[in-house]
This record gives C-alpha cells, sequence and structure tokens, in this order.
C-alpha cells in the first residue's frame, strides 16, 4: 500500500484508500462468503418464523384487507379482532380453563416427581433397583396405548368431563422423575448425612438444601410440564365433553368452518391469543430449556 | 426427646435426670425446663448421654422404614393406576374378540381383533400413510437441522435473534399454529399466491389427496428441526475447539473443516435424534389433526395409526381393534427404545479410526498437503 501511495496521484485522499481496500475485499472470497452466509441464515430464518408472522399480521387485518387477492406483508394495526376476541367470555372461560389446568398440571407433577425421585436417590429403600428398572422401561411406553384405559379409569372415578380429568393422569411422569433422580444423585452424600446429623428431618433437607441446588433443573421440568399441558389434543379431545371444561384446544368450537364462509381474521386473533402464554415462557427461559433438553439424556 | 415433650405439653411435672421431681406452675415450668433441657444436653456431650426408651427406639426404627416409601407413595399410586395397570388391561383387551365395552362382553380369546386388522382397508392405508411420513420425514429434518445447527455454531451478530427464529416451533406446536399452515395453504392463500405470481394456477394443497401428504410431511420437518437443531447446536458446541484450530492451521477449508471434524463427531448424536424422531413420528397424530380440523384428510386419506385408535375410542368404535393398534404400536416403540439404547453405547466406536482407513483405502492424502485458496 505504501509503494502504490506514491505512485498514484491524490492517493492520500482517504476515499482513495477507502475505495482500495473495498474493491480488494469484493474481489476477495471471504466478502462473498459472509453476505452469502447472512443472506442464507435470514432466509431460513424467515421460513421458519415466517407462521409466526402471518398469524400476527392477518390477526391485525380487517374482514377486508384479509380477502383481498394480493396480500400486504405490513402489518395493518387493526386491534378491533383482538378486543372482540378478548371479550367474548366464552373465549375468556376456554382460556381460563387452559390456565387452571396448566398450572395444577405443573404443580402437581413437579412434586409427586420431586418427592419420588428424592426418595430414590437419596433414601433407603429396599426394592429401589428393581423400582428403577421398571422405570426405565415405562419409559418407552407411548401414551397411545395407555389412553383407552385411562379414559375408562376416568370415567369410572367420575371424572369424565371435569377439568381435575386433564391433569390426574399425568401425575406420575418418569421422564420427569429420571432427570431430577440424576440431578439430585449430583449433589453429595455428604452434606445430607451432615444435616441429618445436625438434626434436620429429610423433609427439611429436601426443601432447604436439596431443592435450591438443583433449582434449574426443577424450572426446567415445570416448562416442559406447562408447555405438554397447554398444548395436549388427543386427551382433551376424548375426555371434555361440556362447553364450560373446554380449554383452548377447542378453538374450533368459535368458526365452525364451512367453505368459504371463514373469518379469517378473528381465527387469527384468536390463535394468537392462545399461542402468547407459551411465546412468553419460551422468550424469558430459553436457557433452562435447552439445559433441561441436555439432561434428557441425548448426549452425542 | 424427653425434655422436648416436656416443653411441648403444658404439663406440671418435669422430670430432670437424677435430680428432684420439681412442681411448679406452667410458666415457670417451661422457663425451668427451658434451662434443664440446655443444662441437659450440655451434660449429655460428656458425662450422661442422652437416652431413648426401648419403645421411642422401636417407633423411630419403624417411622425410618416407613418414611422413604411415603415419599414414593404419590408417584408410586398413579403410575400403577396410570401407566402399569392400563399396560396390561390395553394387552388382555386386545385379545378379547367383538369386545363390547358396555358390558364387558366378549366372544372369544383369541387373534381375531388382530386379524380383523389387516382385513381393514383403513388400516392398510393408515400404514402406508404413517410410513410414507416417516420415511419422507426424518431424513429431511435432520438434514435441514444439521444445516442449521452448523449455521448457528459460528460466531455472528444476532445469535440470540436467530436462535430464538429457529426453536419457536418447539414451543407451539398446537391448534393455533395449524390454522395459520391451513390458511397458508388453502385455495386463495399465500402458497397459491406466490405460485400465481409464477402463472402456475393455485393447487389445492389441502383438499386433494395428491398434495395433502406434502403439507403434512412439510409441518411435521417444521415441527421437528428445532428439537434436533437444539440437540446438535448443544453438541456441537462441546466440541474442542483446538480441533478447528489446528485444522485451520493446515489450512483446511470450511467445508474440509465441517466433513472431517464435526460430521464424524456428531454421528452418534445424528444416529439418535433419528430414532427418537422416528418414533414420535410414528406416533403421528396431532399433525394431521390440526391441519385438517379433526378429519383424517381430505377423502379420508391420511389415516395414521394413532388416528385410528383416536377414532375407535370415540363412540361407535370398537375399544378391541383400538386395543390392538396400541399394542402393535408399544411393540414398535419398545424395539426403537432397545435400538436407542444400543446406539448409546455405539458410540464407543473410534470413528476417526475407520475413516482414516478408508482414507488409505481410497488413496486421498491428508489435509497436511498445502492447498491455495
Amino acid at each position: 500500500m505504501a509503494s502504490q501511495a506514491h505512485s498514484i496521484p491524490n492517493s492520500n485522499n482517504k476515499w482513495h484508500q477507502v475505495w482500495q481496500s473495498m474493491s480488494s475485499a469484493i474481489k476477495s472470497k471471504k466478502v462473498w462468503k459472509k453476505i452469502g452466509f447472512y443472506v442464507s441464515i435470514i432466509l431460513f430464518a424467515i421460513v421458519m418464523f415466517f407462521p409466526f408472522y402471518w398469524m400476527l399480521i392477518a390477526s391485525l387485518k380487517s374482514a377486508t384487507e384479509i380477502t383481498a387477492t394480493t396480500p400486504s406483508f405490513w402489518p395493518s394495526f387493526n386491534f378491533g379482532n383482538w378486543w372482540q376476541i378478548l371479550t367474548n367470555s366464552r373465549f375468556i372461560r376456554y382460556l381460563l380453563n387452559s390456565l387452571i389446568v396448566a398450572v395444577a398440571n405443573v404443580a402437581l407433577t413437579t412434586v409427586v416427581a420431586i418427592l419420588a425421585a428424592f426418595a430414590l436417590s437419596k433414601l433407603k429403600i429396599k426394592g429401589r433397583a428393581y423400582i428403577i428398572a421398571g422405570m426405565l422401561v415405562l419409559i418407552a411406553v407411548p401414551f397411545e396405548v395407555l389412553v383407552i384405559t385411562n379414559f375408562s379409569t376416568m370415567v369410572e372415578l367420575g371424572f369424565y368431563d371435569s377439568l381435575p380429568a386433564l391433569f390426574i393422569p399425568f401425575a406420575a411422569s418418569v421422564y420427569y422423575t429420571m432427570i431430577l433422580r440424576n440431578s439430585f444423585l449430583a449433589s453429595s452424600d455428604k452434606i445430607y448425612h451432615a444435616a441429618r446429623i445436625d438434626g434436620a428431618s429429610n423433609f427439611r433437607y429436601l426443601t432447604q438444601i436439596l431443592i435450591p441446588q438443583a433449582k434449574p433443573t426443577i424450572i426446567s421440568i415445570m416448562l416442559f410440564a406447562a408447555l405438554a399441558s397447554w398444548n395436549s389434543i388427543m386427551w382433551p379431545t376424548l375426555i371434555i365433553r361440556s362447553d364450560e371444561n373446554m380449554t383452548l384446544t377447542f378453538l374450533q368450537n368459535f368458526f365452525k368452518l364451512e367453505d368459504g364462509l371463514v373469518q379469517q381474521e378473528m381465527i387469527m386473533a384468536a390463535s394468537l391469543i392462545s399461542i402468547i402464554p407459551t411465546v412468553v415462557l419460551f422468550v424469558f427461559f430459553r436457557k433452562y430449556m435447552t439445559r433441561g433438553v441436555n439432561m434428557g439424556g441425548t448426549k452425542g | 426427646m424427653k425434655n422436648k415433650q416436656a416443653i411441648a405439653s403444658n404439663t406440671t411435672t418435669i422430670n430432670v435426670d437424677s435430680d428432684s421431681i420439681v412442681q411448679q406452675s406452667t410458666l415457670d415450668a417451661n422457663r425451668v425446663a427451658m434451662h434443664m433441657v440446655i443444662e441437659n444436653s450440655l451434660k449429655a456431650t460428656k458425662d450422661t448421654p442422652i437416652t431413648y426408651s426401648k419403645l421411642e427406639k422401636i417407633k423411630y426404627k419403624v417411622w425410618a422404614k416407613i418414611v422413604p416409601w411415603l415419599y414414593i407413595s404419590p408417584f408410586l399410586i398413579a403410575i400403577l393406576v396410570f401407566s402399569v395397570y392400563p399396560i396390561f388391561n390395553t394387552l388382555f383387551m386386545s385379545f378379547k374378540e367383538d369386545y363390547n365395552y358396555i358390558n364387558g362382553d366378549y366372544s372369544g380369546i383369541g387373534f381375531g381383533n388382530y386379524e380383523d386388522l389387516f382385513d381393514n382397508r383403513f388400516f392398510i392405508q393408515a400404514i402406508g400413510n404413517t410410513l410414507t411420513y416417516v420415511v419422507l420425514v426424518v431424513p429431511i429434518t435432520l438434514a435441514f437441522a444439521i444445516l442449521f445447527a452448523s449455521m448457528l455454531n459460528k460466531q455472528m451478530k444476532g445469535k440470540a435473534l436467530f436462535q430464538t427464529a429457529f426453536f419457536l416451533p418447539l414451543v407451539t406446536s398446537s391448534i393455533a399454529i395449524g390454522y395459520v399452515w391451513q390458511f397458508i395453504f388453502s385455495g386463495n392463500g399465500l402458497i397459491n399466491w406466490f405460485v400465481g405470481l409464477f402463472g402456475a394456477e393455485s393447487i389445492p394443497w389441502l383438499t386433494s389427496s395428491k398434495y395433502s401428504m406434502f403439507v403434512l410431511v412439510s409441518y411435521g420437518v417444521w415441527n421437528g428441526i428445532p428439537f434436533a437443531t437444539m440437540i446438535l447446536l448443544s453438541n456441537m458446541q462441546r466440541i474442542n475447539k483446538r480441533y478447528y484450530t489446528s485444522a485451520r492451521m493446515d489450512n483446511a477449508s470450511s467445508w474440509q473443516q465441517f466433513k472431517k471434524i464435526t460430521l464424524p463427531m456428531m454421528i452418534p448424536t445424528i444416529l439418535v435424534l433419528a430414532v427418537l424422531n422416528m418414533l414420535s413420528s410414528l406416533k403421528v397424530f396431532n399433525d394431521v389433526f390440526v391441519l385438517f380440523n379433526g378429519e383424517p384428510g381430505p377423502f379420508s386419506n391420511l389415516y395414521t395409526l394413532v388416528y385410528f385408535v383416536y377414532q375407535n375410542l370415540q363412540g361407535g368404535g370398537s375399544r378391541g381393534t383400538a386395543a390392538a393398534v396400541a399394542i402393535l404400536l408399544m411393540m414398535i416403540a419398545f424395539i426403537g427404545a432397545i435400538v436407542v439404547f444400543a446406539l448409546r453405547n455405539f458410540r464407543k466406536i473410534n470413528f476417526t479410526k475407520i475413516f482414516k482407513r478408508r482414507e488409505k483405502l481410497n488413496g486421498i492424502t491428508s489435509t497436511l498437503d498445502t492447498q491455495q485458496q
């Protein structure tokens, strides 16, 4: 560069040097590679993210805009659809039902899993090895096998068409218990023995020492339980019949879809509202999800 | 223990070791008892140990044995009622021919339900659909996942933003997104508008039996990519950076780095992910339900195995056939789980040795040769 500067007139000009570096960069492959990389990753991200964007856009359109032949990709800020959905008392009831069931499911599953994982990791149980072996077998069993009998069981217990039927069968999850057990095993036994010698009861040790240590794992388990409950489709459609117990799984009850008479923007608004809780959970707890997925055990 | 009990109850008698028994009012008694406790426990360390009576010892031993079972009992009860009992019940139900659910009659015990299944045209179709779905979804999902994970592994600006965009479908596999896909693929939806820009006529994505499988498969791929990408990315990030540094020093291009470092180390993860994805794809039901509003596809051509179970559980279906399908599903799932467990031990095989040997056989020289970029 120094020799070039002397041989070309006006080469001390800053802009000429900028032009030199830019042209040499464009000639090199590196810049094209970088541009290509960013372009392709942006395209892929658009494809993966597009349904959510379209949901947002479409829910903000008015009825005339949505049936226009050329769709517009820019939001139009017509919040009337959202207002109409949110003031529909039936929709609010569905939403509240989903919330109640999700909270109850998370609470019940987490408590049962923590107690069981604690017992299986720190306490002496005579048949411990057999119980764990049985649980490992049960992990592979798909839910569809259990649906048939669980349906009859819930009917016999009198829970048909009620909200508790949506979270009671999922109280015991082998998957969560195994994850928690692994995480409890990681904390040393010495602390347990020391605490016991100092007079702490088992429950006190569990709540004051073990749970705070395993908090990230517990949070990720709670997240998975909440998501599984919010997004479940097969079980609610089988066991819920009356309108006052329905959850957001039954969105189609609001919009009878016949050919041509479809309120697209309303459906999009309702769909958007029904996925907002999960999106919020995801944005705030993304870290815990990746960690929980790791501990799920598909280590490479 | 004794002194604790003295404080807890409002007794007026206090037993203090070998000293005399003192009778006072309760308030004084508590105050004195506290002092006694402190003195007693201080004494206990040196001269007189705290002794328990035989009854107390037995009670404590029994209690200590019961406690673990108390902790595990809610879990065990729920597992027995909702997991173990259903397996056996479904198993037995699948062998009861002509099982009448209402009054529990059945005409015989045998493989009748299974035979009826294979005579059922819809069941054969369900098998075909499910297999097609699995064979298409699993490789495409994994290919995209490997691509996305290696892209996300690089240093770039706005990494969190891209990660959010790629991982968001993980949390929203429900009816809501299904509606969006329905509208995008509908007769006058976005995809057809896009197609119309090129002059072609609109394709009946969701209403013809030819194209509906394409929509289903792409929905399955879109739903399966985030999870696979997440796992692959976290495993890719754990590869030691020194491999890449030394490869860069040896003038390896990024494609060679990918082929020789990243890919071999990801093969165990890829295999495990393939089996997991295959297992969950075999249970495809949500996708069909969500895309076609509860119907099994246009003209009922997208029956899947689990949809078969679901339909037979509605009023008017036969539980026996549902049970039979479920048992078949369970056997496939068991085989798959065994394969996953076997694969986890598979990774102890030294893959780099295998690839080096293959290189030698093919006459490929090492990357130490200088290459101009």
